[in-house]
C-alpha cells in the first residue's frame, strides 16, 4: 500500500517568519480508524501527523507493507502535476517563444523587464493565468514591494526542494527513506520514499529538511537563494491483526455449498477461453 | 495441503469509474490445468485440503482497492457468513490486547486475508462459480461485484482416499 503525502508549505510566510511553523499543512488521505490526537505543549501537532497503519499477521510479520511518497509544494509556486501554463493558440504559443528569446537574451533584469512590458497584450496572456501587476491592487511580494512583472512570470516562488529525512523515526529503524529519480524537472529530478516498519507502533517524529527559494535582486538579476527549514512531523504507526474474511478469525473452511450449482448456460461459453 | 493462489489484479481507477469488470479485473492462479487465466472467467483447479487464497493487487499502487467478500453462489446472500465491519472490529479489540484500539473502526478492509481449506463436497466434484466484491475504501460500504471466476473441485488425489476420508466413502457409494 502507497500513500502520498503532500507537504504544502506557504514559503512567503515561512521566509518571513524565519519558521515554518503555522505555514505547513500535511494532506494524506483521510483514515477514520485514527484515533484524535490532542495537542500537547511540545507534543506532536496531530495537523502534521500521519496515520500509517499496517497489517501483520499472529507470527508478527507484516501482512501489508506500507510506503510513503512525500510531494512537497509551496502555496504560491508553479503547480506540480501539470505543466507550466502555456500558450492556447498557435499564434501565442510563437508570441511566448519569441518573448522568451528575447528575455534570455536581455542582459539586466531592467531590460527583461522592459522587453515583457513591451510585449505584455492583456488579450493575449501568452503565459497563461500567472498574476500580472495590472490586475486590481498590485500584488507584492515578502518585503512588500510590488511584483516585477519577471518575478510574476516566473512564479513566486519555485517549488521548495525536500532535501533530507531525519528524526527519531529514523534513527529507531521506523521508516528508510530513500531519494529516487523523477522525470519532474520541478522537484530537481527527485522525490523522497519510504518503507515503514510497522511492526513499531507508537508516534514517532520525522524531521523534514525543506530548501525554500528566497527571491532576491542581486546586482540586478533576480536570483533564488535556498534557505533550509526543519519542519517537524510525526507518524502514528499502528499495526492491526490480519484477519480471516471467511471466518472473522483464523483458517477455516471455505463457504462452498454441498454440491455444486447447475452450470449456467453463460458461463460454459467462457471456459476454455484464455487457456494458459 | 497444497496453497493455490489466485491473484486478482484490478484496474482501480477503470473500474470505479464503471468500466465493465471484464475490462479492468484480471485473475490468474497457480493451479495446474484450470481455464481462463488473465480474464474475470478463471477457473481454478482444486482438490479437497487444499488452501486457496485469494490476493488483490492494485494495478496502480497509489489506487488501492480490497476484496470486501468472496461469495460462493448457492450460498446465500453475498453478504452471509461475512463478518460485518463493527462485528470484526470487536473480535480484533477483544482479542489483541496489545493493538491500541479507540473505539472508532479499524482499516479493517487491508486487514482482511481471504483463504480457506476446500472442504468436501458432494459427487467428488463440480464447479463452484463465485463472486468477487471489490471495495475502494472503508469508508463506503459500495462494493463492484465480478462475477464470472469460478474453482472446480476436482476427485482427490490417490493418497487421500486411501486416508479414508469423507469424500473417498462417497466415492464407493
Amino acid at each position: 500500500m502507497q500513500y502520498s503525502l503532500s507537504v504544502v508549505i506557504a514559503a512567503g510566510r515561512t521566509i518571513v517568519d524565519g519558521s515554518a511553523e503555522g505555514h505547513v499543512w500535511l494532506v494524506y488521505p483521510r483514515d477514520e480508524s485514527a484515533p484524535d490526537l490532542e495537542r500537547v505543549e511540545g507534543g506532536p501537532d496531530p495537523a502534521l501527523t500521519f496515520p500509517c497503519t499496517g497489517v501483520h499477521f499472529a507470527d508478527g510479520s507484516m501482512a501489508d507493507d506500507v510506503t510513503l511518497n512525500w510531494m512537497v509544494s509551496s502555496v504560491t509556486s508553479i503547480p506540480q502535476g501539470r505543466p507550466v501554463p502555456v500558450p492556447l493558440t498557435p499564434d501565442q504559443a510563437e508570441l511566448a517563444d519569441r518573448i522568451r528569446e528575447l528575455v534570455s537574451s536581455a542582459t539586466s533584469l531592467q531590460g527583461q523587464e522592459d522587453i515583457l512590458a513591451a510585449s505584455f497584450n492583456p488579450q493575449h496572456r501568452p503565459l497563461g493565468d500567472t498574476r500580472l501587476p495590472d490586475a486590481p491592487g498590485t500584488p507584492r511580494d515578502i518585503d512588500g514591494r510590488p511584483i516585477t512583472v519577471f518575478q510574476a512570470l516566473t512564479g513566486a516562488y519555485l517549488v521548495p526542494i525536500l532535501a533530507d529525512i531525519t528524526g527519531p523515526a529514523v534513527d529507531d529503524g521506523v521508516i528508510y527513506p530513500a531519494q529516487y529519480g523523477s522525470p519532474d524537472a520541478l522537484t530537481e529530478g527527485w522525490y523522497w520514499s519510504a518503507t515503514v516498519d510497522t511492526a513499531k507502533p507508537g508516534i514517532h517524529e520525522v524531521i523534514l529538511h525543506v530548501d525554500i527559494f528566497r527571491p532576491a535582486v542581486r546586482d540586478g538579476v533576480l536570483t533564488f537563494r535556498p534557505v533550509r527549514f526543519q519542519i517537524p512531523t510525526w507518524l502514528d504507526v499502528r499495526a492491526v491483526p490480519a484477519v480471516n474474511g471467511f471466518t472473522g478469525a483464523g483458517l477455516g473452511y471455505l463457504p462452498l455449498p454441498w454440491e455444486a450449482p447447475a452450470a449456467a448456460p453463460a458461463a460454459a461459453t467462457h471456459e476454455g477461453e484464455a487457456h494458459a | 495441503m497444497t496453497i493455490r493462489n489466485i491473484q486478482v489484479f484490478v484496474n482501480a481507477i477503470a473500474l470505479a469509474s464503471g468500466e465493465l469488470p471484464e475490462k479492468a479485473v484480471y485473475l490468474v492462479d497457480d493451479s495446474p490445468g484450470g481455464s481462463g487465466r488473465g480474464s474475470v472467467h478463471l477457473e481454478t483447479h482444486v482438490e479437497p485440503g487444499d488452501l486457496v487464497r485469494w490476493t488483490l493487487i492494485p494495478i496502480d499502487l497509489q489506487a488501492p482497492a480490497f476484496i470486501r467478500s468472496v461469495a460462493f453462489e448457492g450460498m446465500g446472500a453475498p453478504d452471509d457468513g461475512i463478518p460485518s465491519t463493527t462485528a470484526a472490529i470487536a473480535d480484533v479489540g477483544e482479542a489483541g490486547a496489545d493493538v491500541p484500539t479507540t473505539g472508532r473502526p479499524l482499516p479493517i478492509g487491508r486487514s482482511l486475508r481471504w483463504e480457506g481449506l476446500v472442504p468436501m463436497v458432494a459427487g467428488s466434484s463440480g464447479r463452484f462459480p463465485y463472486t468477487l466484491h471489490v471495495a475502494f475504501t472503508d469508508r463506503h460500504p459500495a462494493t463492484i461485484a465480478v462475477a464470472g471466476p469460478s474453482l472446480r473441485v476436482t476427485a482427490p488425489r490417490s493418497e487421500a482416499v486411501a486416508t479414508g476420508s469423507l469424500l473417498a466413502a462417497d466415492d464407493i457409494l
